[in-house]
């Protein structure tokens, strides 16, 4: 298994020719890091380093939290070449099922577990479904997201005006306004992750798994088991995550997590990943991709760029850091599907 | 492949640089843009939230905003949604952090959220088309939230009588009406009710019950469109956005079918010189500006109206009194009164905003700092005169 993953990311310069160049030898992940401190020094620049201020670094935490957490736990889907679009969904249904348990219970304890467990549950149900039924994991993660946001949809119809508003907000408030807990989440998070994507089986197996299946299953690897461990664990972060977007939106309504698949995926990009998954997939970006993308939308607010202009900028730099980050592709060898 | 990626990450960097360059260049000479370092530090910044700035809404509430900033010491920075309500909690922060000293959001999206956040910088919020319901007054006290902004003129009765004014005069004898869902757009069944009160009172026409959509889209909106249309049906109140949302499916299948709708856009004029609109109106979107930017000014220089607590918009749970403006709704059954409505309501004659619906002028009238007796009911008179009224004030 290790030699099959060694070979599976292997580079093409020889290692001898390596000795005397660092960046020669880490190519790809120089471009990943160029790309995001070029976003970085370029909204300095325009906004006379007031992008820095005490007041915009807690704006930045508390925007980039939960979808550094979210990016963390779905990278493992990822990783075995799944597309998970349900994320939004579940996370809207696990908010509206907080809402419903703090209104009653005024319990965040109950409410995070059951949100957790909600989210697990649908994970594990598109991810067994796609198993058994031979589906692409898309087509089982659409069916989840119609069903959850259906659920949402129903059960807001049935309240005044649409809208559940938390009876006693201050409960939850902290996971809006707290900081430090913002901070203590994410990285717990992110280095709980990092460590079962990097040096466990679980990480090295998903995205052997994302490179070549069969390959992946003649050495060894039970892919079944490893795509519901993938999924148990991007159900816990979607779960967590939902506590946030119920913390930042205050109530619930039909549309709560809309848009948050996109903002995952894309992130991801911005920060290196493919969503082809294999070892392309480089942890790295679903930290740095989250950032540039919060990053990419306060800033141009914060440098007055116009309303009418945003999406082009934006859509520009995306192209300049995903061709930026095509180059590092080049470096690893292709294995064969 | 190298070579052409190469080329095309090159290029990229180019087009973001021009573009930033100048970007800056025409921000710092045109002063009239939005947030830039450049901009002397005096001037207050006020963000503005709304869904989009493309659609009529949008652009008349930047036009009104461009105004206000060639006429006093204010810059706007504007964000949107997208229609994303997840994404109005970043707007927000995003804009206290761009430094804006108060925030006029259109809608109620996130209302409590919005208020904490704002509350903790010491922000103004104000809502500019929508207001807070008496059910979430003890939620959003707080003395950083300026109110909310009545539409139809506080009044929806009256919307429906100036319709069914329209529909009277015309000679349509058989009506139904199409809205969206009642909990998306609470005022409709009041405003058809009067409507249809007063078409039956002067006889002879008949008008179905309101048919409500099913969702927002404008395939929810055609099929209830199309379900309400019986074969004898001469025409429709489309008041679920009836020119973008009802008209196409009139124009598509039941092209006889006359349209009297609450929306307003560039087709309105074409479609009453062909005799298919009846009547249209819309809110008049620099009213409302006008009025949340008469209360900010207020409370940044530190100053209520003295008659605040006994407003007459205002929406009052227990001991919480939460003061609301007001902002007309202008209807127009003709290319006259069309031509007077973009010139006198939407500022946008030969003279522009000088004979718009309130001049500079007219709300220095009611800032504290300039008229220690102003009151609230001034600037609720102010912000709901009629076209007719605004016309005769401007000769």
């Amino acid at each position: 298994m290790e030699k099959f993953m060694k070979s599976n990311a292997a580079v093409k310069e020889d290692p001898g020719s390596v000795k005397g160049s660092f960046i020669k030898t880490h190519r790809g992940t120089s471009i990943q890091y160029a790309s995001f401190i070029f976003v970085i020094v370029l909204f300095y620049v325009l906004t006379s380093g007031e992008i820095f201020s005490v007041y915009n670094i807690k704006t930045l935490v508390g925007q980039t939290t939960p979808l550094i957490i979210a990016s963390v736990g779905v990278i493992f889907v990822f990783a075995n070449g799944s597309v998970d679009i349900a994320s939004g969904a579940v996370a809207g249904l696990c908010a509206m099922t907080s809402a419903l348990i703090l209104n009653a219970t005024e319990s965040l304890p109950l409410a995070i577990t059951v949100s957790i467990a909600i989210s697990v549950i649908m994970y594990l149900f598109s991810t067994v479904v796609s198993i058994k039924f031979r589906l692409v994991f898309t087509i089982a993660s659409l069916a989840v997201m119609f069903m959850a946001r259906g659920v949402v949809t129903y059960v807001c119809s049935l309240m005044p005006s649409t809208i559940i508003s938390l009876d006693n907000y201050n409960i939850i408030k902290d996971f809006k306004t707290n900081t430090t807990l913002q901070i203590i989440l994410m990285t717990s998070a992110v280095l709980i992750c990092w460590v079962l994507f990097s040096f466990t089986k679980i990480g090295k197996q998903s995205r052997a798994v994302g490179d070549n299946a069969v390959s992946a299953q003649q050495s060894g690897v039970k892919i079944d088991k490893n795509k519901i461990i993938c999924a148990l664990i991007a159900g816990i972060s979607i779960g967590i995550v939902s506590i946030f977007s119920l913390a930042r939106a205050g109530s619930v309504t039909k549309n709560i997590g809309s848009g948050m698949e996109m903002d995952i995926m894309v992130a991801m990009i911005l920060g290196g990943m493919s969503l082809s998954g294999g070892s392309k997939s480089k942890f790295s970006a679903a930290v740095i991709g989250p950032i540039t993308f919060r990053l990419l939308s306060n800033g141009m607010t914060m440098a007055g760029v116009p309303t009418a202009y945003v999406s082009l900028l934006r859509g520009i730099i995306f192209l300049l850091i995903v061709f930026a980050t095509l180059q590092q592709s080049k470096d690893i060898i292709e294995m064969p599907r | 492949m190298k070579r052409s990626i190469s080329i095309i990450t090159v290029l990229a960097i180019l087009l973001t640089s021009v573009f930033f360059f100048f970007f800056q260049k025409n921000a710092t000479q045109t002063n009239t843009t939005q947030t830039n370092t450049k901009i002397p530090k005096d001037k207050v910044k006020i963000g503005v939230i709304m869904y989009g700035y493309n659609d009529e809404q949008g652009k008349s509430t930047k036009e009104y905003c461009s105004y206000l900033e060639k006429n006093f010491n204010v810059q706007f920075v504007y964000e949107s949604t997208n229609y994303n309500d997840d994404a109005h909690i970043n707007c927000v922060e995003n804009l206290i952090s761009a430094g804006c000293k108060a925030i006029i959001s259109a809608y109620d999206t996130n209302l409590e959220s919005a208020i904490q956040t704002a509350e903790q910088a010491g922000v103004y919020y104000v809502l500019a088309l929508d207001y807070a319901s008496p059910s979430d007054a003890k939620n959003v006290n707080s003395k950083y939230f300026l109110g909310g902004t009545r539409q139809f003129g506080g009044d929806e009765a009256a919307l429906g009588k100036a319709f069914a004014k329209a529909l009277n005069a015309s000679s349509i004898t058989n009506i139904s009406g199409v809205s969206f869902p009642p909990f998306a757009f609470k005022e409709a069944p009041a405003i058809y009710t009067a409507f249809k009160a007063d078409v039956t009172a002067a006889g002879k026409k008949k008008v179905s019950d309101l048919v409500f959509a099913a969702g927002f889209t404008p395939q929810d909106v055609a099929k209830a469109t199309a379900s309400t249309i019986k074969p004898d049906t001469q025409g429709i109140f489309g008041m679920a956005s009836g020119l973008d949302l009802v008209y196409p499916e009139l124009k598509n299948n039941h092209p006889n079918v006359k349209l009297l709708a609450l929306g307003y856009n560039a087709s309105v004029k074409s479609l009453f010189d062909s005799g298919t609109l009846i009547a249209a109106g819309t809110n008049n979107y620099p009213q409302s500006i006008a009025s949340c930017f008469v209360r900010i000014l207020n409370a940044l220089d530190g100053k209520t109206f003295s008659d605040a607590a006994s407003g007459k918009y205002n929406q009052k749970n227990g001991n919480i009194d939460i003061v609301n403006g007001v902002a007309s709704y202008p209807v127009f059954n003709d290319s006259a009164s069309l031509a007077d409505f973009e010139a006198y309501a939407l500022g946008r004659g030969t003279d522009g905003m000088t004979k718009g619906p309130v001049t500079a002028d007219e709300i220095k009238t009611v800032l504290l700092s300039r008229n220690s007796q102003a009151t609230l009911a001034d600037l609720n008179k102010l912000t709901l005169h009629s076209v007719d009224e605004i016309k005769a004030a401007r000769k």
